[in-house]
């Protein structure tokens, strides 16, 4: 996460941090359950510490903005190790509309995808057309069947 | 053949004289490039599917990495 870090201090973002998820992020995500905004009722505590078990060579990603947690993200190799996928990514329900959770993400799974020797990402599951087509223009490309969308590196 | 051969090889080679430094910036660069940095995200942004079939996942197979 330091090259990532370095980044958004080049990039004159101090405000954020990416960090690997541990308790105090898994905690604030708890408070995301009480917001009208959110759309979806993941429990990140049972969530993460499934994935955790199962993936040792997962992507994890929580981002942070000053002290607020703004998003947390999994991910993890295909078997062969030529991709590296993202299969959740939620942003803090009430985090500043002008703090993007994506962009970072993409910037962090390219380092991992980099230190892998990966050459593609995929983003699983994209959940409604607006996701999609945000993710379209970030140059994503939608395959229907696998529903997921993809960019080689 | 050879040239194919050659060709695999030397992209091979190129990928690894690429630093993790460059790929970030060149990954910064292309959201920059595709106007990705003034885009404001979906509100409730939010994706991936259903995260409770992860716990109900048999927990004793250690073989998930080959699932894909």
């Amino acid at each position: 996460m330091d090259e990532v870090n370095k980044e958004f201090f080049r990039t004159n973002q101090h405000s954020l941090k990416a960090k690997l998820i541990d308790h105090a992020a898994l905690s604030q995500s708890q408070s995301w359950g009480l917001s009208q905004k959110r759309r979806v009722d993941w429990d990140w505590i049972a969530g993460y510490g499934a994935f955790k078990y199962r993936y040792p060579k997962r992507f994890e990603m929580a981002l942070w903005h000053n002290s607020t947690l703004v998003g947390l993200s999994l991910g993890r190799p295909t078997y062969s190790g030529a991709k590296l996928r993202l299969d959740f990514i939620e942003g803090n329900p009430n985090k500043p509309a002008n703090v993007s959770v994506f962009q970072p993400t993409f910037i962090a799974m390219v380092a991992y995808a980099h230190a892998l020797g990966a050459d593609e990402l995929r983003v699983m599951s994209r959940i409604n057309a607006a996701v999609k087509q945000y993710y379209e223009k970030f140059g994503l490309t939608y395959i229907a069947k696998g529903d997921f969308l993809y960019i080689k590196l | 053949m050879n040239d194919k051969i050659k060709e695999i090889s030397d992209q091979r080679r190129k990928k690894k004289t690429v630093s993790m430094e460059d790929a970030i910036k060149r990954a910064a660069q292309h959201i920059r490039n595709v106007g990705g940095d003034k885009l404001m995200e979906p509100e409730g942004f939010v994706s991936g599917g259903d995260m409770r079939k992860i716990l109900e996942e048999d927990e004793n197979d250690d073989c998930h990495e080959k699932r894909d």
